[in-house]
């Protein structure tokens, strides 16, 4: 009896394929199952993105990247290197990104899977370099209550009149 | 009249083997809980295989040969066993399976004429399973009609000729199962180990051309085992001959739904398996029918 | 042995001392300094007297720090819970080391290893070019500290050819075929249908990972990048990084963190087991199962997807804790889910273990007995089904595993059938497991703030993945790791399978190649130079 039972056992299969139901569905004409938590491709919002690089150092695959020129700073998304780990997300000071659930991101135009963020930057007064970013700037005079006198300056030159400033208070002169 | 009916049935038998497989298809998607190509799946297989090119080998004429000998041998034999199956003349049965002899050797051969190991491999592997199989399946299918017929005759109920039926009958059922290289008997293309065996180098046309040979092997296996069950029975000529095809029908149906619960044998396995059953069987069936004779 | 903790402590430092070695004890690891002279003689003595486990070895270009080639052999004693660092100094202008390979057979691919990425010769063996390809520079070794990373040789494409053999038939295996699903190959010699020898070329899918991660990385990005070692059991990885790093840097990881990784890496080998056995199943052609098998997998995909945010690479682990708490509603639906899990599974495998062709095929193929399996240190379900008592999680507990109970299922058979039980046991564990944290999880934070990784720590950590044990070993530098070294447990299974597949039917091959679950993605993680030696990019813009 034992022995029929184990042979006929494998026919099982037949009830068990009867009784689940088909669990392949027909896409894309009818959406696959995707739980709430599901991390798709970011949106990053041109209004509060302020071009801090926060998310440029912390993407792991590099998919966000600053492309710099004499005047620009393009902040750089490529989706066709993201890992959608959200990590940008979490270190972005303005919660300027937000995660979508998307992920058909497949296209003819390679072109379609980048976007961009274009931020001006700004010129020093004095040496005209460019530093920062000009809304990074603005953010930072935000934030902190004191704003310095050579909020218009590079760091160079900040330092340069800073150090000359405090020694002409201290011996009178500008120390060469 | 005889001769349009047989000329619709050969025409089903061409035609008819591409669906079979694509019923097949969805049937194992749908005891596998998926949805699955649709039924003409097989059929769009074929054609874009058709409309791609060929990479021949230097045996490629070869085996071009033996399919062409394979198709219309074939399909000589399926019309033998309509004609068999419409007259019930035992003649054109044996004409059918001599036939069929023929067509599964030059089956049988084509692979081996591939210089690829895989190939080489696959192709014993076939050879070896078609020794064991063939001589079973044509010896059995003998023995049923002329058992058949004698259990037919008989007034009185006979049981060691029924048990002697029955047990050719089993025979019957394995050998043309494990003649139609289902699972677990599809040991020659194996895929995992062999890179699907004697497939391996046949592309394009041939490979549509192979594929299809496949197909109508299968089919005339069937339309054998359907028609030997029928014919004895069913005298209505006409009648007779609609019934083969929809028991070919239900029989491919059967066929499938068993390979879906089993998974694939060995070299070393199988024919030994198969050996010691179909021995065992026909001389059970053997000695059933002495019984009744003598007994 | 069963031996008191400090007793044998006193006895590997008195081991050491006798042989001119220097010990430091830090927790849970003992760094061995042993000048390369008695090399040979303290691995034996550890191998062979005090049946420790050898891990793999590390070869680290310590010359910017103190002039020297360094060599760590690391051992672990699972019965105490140690891990044992031999350490020993290379001069830098003609590195040369005795081998140990006489006295530890599996040391043979990481010698190579480090001989092809940093150039130290090994005496007393056969050398020979392991993970370099075949025209790669001489005197170019990419682990040392000066190559850059992004350094490129022009290579010509070159072919190997198939060894002639005259009377045997030489079946190859790959480098692409269906069996395979990833480039390796193995060569297999057949006489009728019986394999009686094996050839394995393996290593052609070098990422450059390590090189990458100690350049070019933060500590915080390499987690995301050692998930990605293993596109099956990934979180393994990233969760032996982090916790290397947190051993080195000694951080107090919140325990609801420890939690919660160990949920995940459970859920992992369940997805991973499940996802074996399909395969397996596909492998012996019963495609129902394989279809089956992955249907209820897919619960489980659902379930990580829910927990982690991912079907797979998860990337929820960081150093100092893990981005995803779990709360009451998400561990509702994880116990409904195993519920669920456990009775169809159940169900499955019943029968799928009672189809005549699976249990026949499995049965008595792919022998691996006792002794070869700690010859070749082995890891995982293979070590397990071979008679090796073994398992990460009892042994060097992790995460959170010492709260919990589980049985670890041991098999002395060492056929593919033995690997079959090992795993399906092993799912049951993982449920009762899941389940068991998911009632003890504590509360508290999940991340740990603020911290900071000083330099120069040592941390070497092993995870037992659905494979077998996976070795991370990092040695911490500043603003990311100075050295870190990646093991999969594939690495050491896979000379194994020579033992396995030799007289056996061919037909049973790729099943018991399967059944070590090879992946020799994570096997191969060194290098930079695509497959047919050009030195192209993959540009999105403009194509290959
Ligand atoms: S989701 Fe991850 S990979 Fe994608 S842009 Fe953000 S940080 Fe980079
Ligand atoms: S503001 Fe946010 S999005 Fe913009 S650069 Fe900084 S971190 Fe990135």
């Amino acid at each position: 009896m034992n022995f029929i039972r184990k042979a006929v056992k494998p026919a099982e299969l037949l009830i068990i394929a009867g009784k689940t139901k088909r669990v392949t569905v027909k896409y894309p004409f009818e959406k696959p199952i995707l739980s709430p938590e599901f991390r798709g491709s970011i949106e990053i919002n041109h209004e509060k993105c302020i071009g801090c690089g926060a998310c440029v150092n912390a993407c792991p695959p590099n998919a966000l990247e600053f492309v710099e020129s004499s005047d620009k700073r393009t902040l750089r998304y490529n989706i066709g290197r993201c890992i959608f780990c959200w990590r940008c997300i979490d270190v972005c000071p303005v919660n300027a990104i937000t995660g979508t659930r998307n992920f058909e991101l497949a296209t003819n135009d390679p072109l379609d899977l980048y976007s961009y963020i274009v931020h001006s930057k700004t010129k020093c007064t004095s040496c005209s370099k460019t530093g920062e970013t000009v809304k990074m700037r603005k953010y930072i005079m935000q934030r902190s209550p004191v704003t310095e006198n050579y909020i218009n300056n590079c760091p160079d030159c900040r330092r340069e009149k800073f150090i000359n400033a405090l020694s002409v208070r201290k011996v009178g002169f500008v120390a060469k | 009249m005889l001769l349009v009916y047989l000329t619709l049935g050969l025409i089903i038998g061409v035609i008819s083997p591409v669906f079979f497989d694509g019923i097949e298809r969805k049937l194992k998607a749908y005891l596998q809980s998926r949805i699955g190509p649709p039924i003409t799946q097989t059929l769009y297989d074929l054609l874009k295989l058709i409309n791609k090119e060929v990479k021949p080998i230097h045996t490629t004429p070869f085996i071009v040969l033996y399919l062409l000998s394979f198709i219309s041998s074939t399909l000589a034999s399926i019309l033998m066993v309509e004609i068999y199956v419409y007259t019930g003349e035992s003649l054109y049965i044996t004409l059918g399976l001599s036939l069929l002899a023929i067509s599964l050797t030059s089956l049988t051969i084509a692979p081996l004429l591939v210089p690829n190991p895989f190939s080489y491999a696959g192709g014993m592997r076939e050879v070896v399973l078609a020794l064991i199989n063939e001589s079973a399946f044509i010896v059995s299918v003998t023995m049923y009609i002329s058992l058949i017929n004698n259990l037919l005759q008989t007034e009185a109920l006979s049981i060691p000729l029924v048990l002697s039926v029955i047990t050719i009958t089993i025979t019957m059922f394995v050998s043309g199962y494990a003649l139609t290289g289902r699972a677990p008997f599809d040991i020659a293309e194996a895929e995992p180990e062999l890179a699907s065996g004697i497939l391996v180098e046949f592309s394009g046309k041939l490979l549509a051309a192979y594929l299809y040979c496949n197909l109508l092997k299968r089919f005339l296996i069937t339309l054998i085992t359907a028609g030997v069950i029928t014919a004895p029975l069913i005298k209505h000529s006409v009648f007779s001959l609609a019934t083969t095809f929809v028991l070919t029908v239900l029989l491919w149906i059967v066929f499938a739904v068993i390979s879906v619960t089993l998974g694939r044998s060995r070299v070393d396995l199988a024919p030994k398996t198969l050996a010691k059953t179909y021995i065992l069987f026909i001389s059970l069936s053997i000695t059933g029918l002495l019984v009744h004779a003598y007994g | 042995m069963l031996m008191d903790r400090n007793h044998i402590i006193q006895e590997y430092i008195s081991l050491a001392k006798s042989l001119n070695g220097n010990v430091t004890i830090d927790n849970d690891t003992l760094h061995i300094i042993i000048p390369k002279e008695s090399l040979v003689e303290i691995a034996d003595k550890l191998f062979n007297k005090y049946q420790c486990d050898f891990r793999t070895c590390i070869g680290v270009d310590e010359r910017p720090v103190n002039g020297y080639f360094s060599m760590t052999y690391v051992f672990t004693d699972n019965r105490n819970s140690l891990y044992l660092l031999i350490k020993t100094y290379i001069d830098s202008l003609n590195p040369s080391t005795p081998s140990i390979m006489k006295v530890v057979p599996a040391v043979d691919w990481c010698e190579m290893e480090a001989r092809d990425l940093l150039g130290i010769e090994f005496t007393d063996r056969e050398q020979y070019k392991l993970v370099l390809p075949p025209g790669w520079p001489d005197n170019v070794y990419p682990l040392r500290k000066e190559v850059p990373y992004n350094y490129r040789p022009l290579l010509r494409g070159t072919s190997e050819k198939i060894s002639p053999s005259t009377e045997l038939g030489v079946i190859p295996i790959g480098p692409y075929h269906p069996a395979l699903h990833e480039p390796e190959y193995f060569e297999l010699y057949v006489e009728g249908e019986r394999v009686i020898d094996v050839k394995y070329r393996g290593f052609h899918v070098h990422r450059g990972i390590e090189k990458l991660a100690e350049t070019r990385m933060t500590y915080q990005q390499v987690n995301f990048l050692a998930e990605r070692i293993c596109g099956i059991c990934g979180f393994e990885h990233s969760t032996c990084y982090a916790l290397a790093v947190e051993k080195a840097a000694k951080l107090d990881v919140p325990e609801r963190a420890q939690y919660i990784r160990s949920i995940i890496l459970e859920v992992e080998r369940i997805h991973s087991h499940l996802l074996w056995l399909g395969v397996a199943f596909h492998v012996v052609g019963y495609d129902a199962g394989f279809m089956h098998m992955w249907r209820i997998r897919e619960k489980i995909m659902y379930l990580a997807e829910l927990l982690t945010g991912s079907r797979k690479t998860y990337g929820i682990n960081l150093i100092g804790g893990v981005r995803k708490d779990i709360n009451e509603d998400k561990k509702q639906k994880t116990l409904e889910t195993l519920r669920e899990l456990e009775k169809e599974f159940r169900e499955l495998i019943e029968i799928a273990i009672n189809v005549p062709q699976v249990k026949k095929r499995l049965s008595g193929t792919g022998l691996l007995p006792k002794e070869d399996a700690v010859k070749f240190s082995v890891e995982g379900p293979v070590a397990r089904a071979s008679g090796v008592n073994k398992d990460a999680r009892r042994d060097q507990p992790y995460a959170a595993y010492k709260y919990t109970s589980f049985k670890v299922p041991v098999y002395t058979e060492g056929d593919n059938m033995a690997r079959a039980l090992v795993r399906i046991n092993e799912i049951f564990e993982s449920i009762s497991i899941i389940e068991q944290l998911l009632d003890k999880i504590p509360r508290g934070p999940i991340m740990l703030e603020d911290f900071d990784i000083p330099e120069g720590k040592i941390g070497v950590q092993v995870v037992e993945a659905p494979r077998g044990g996976d070795v991370h070993f990092v040695i911490t530098g500043h603003g990311k790791p100075y050295r870190w070294r990646v093991r999969a447990p594939t690495y050491n299974n896979i000379p194994a399978l020579k033992i396995m597949l030799k007289d056996q039917p061919l037909a049973d091959a790729p099943l018991t190649i399967a059944s070590i679950d090879p992946c020799f993605s994570c096997t191969d993680r060194i290098l930079v130079i695509r497959e047919n030696g050009k030195r192209e990019w993959l540009r999105i813009t403009t194509g290959v």
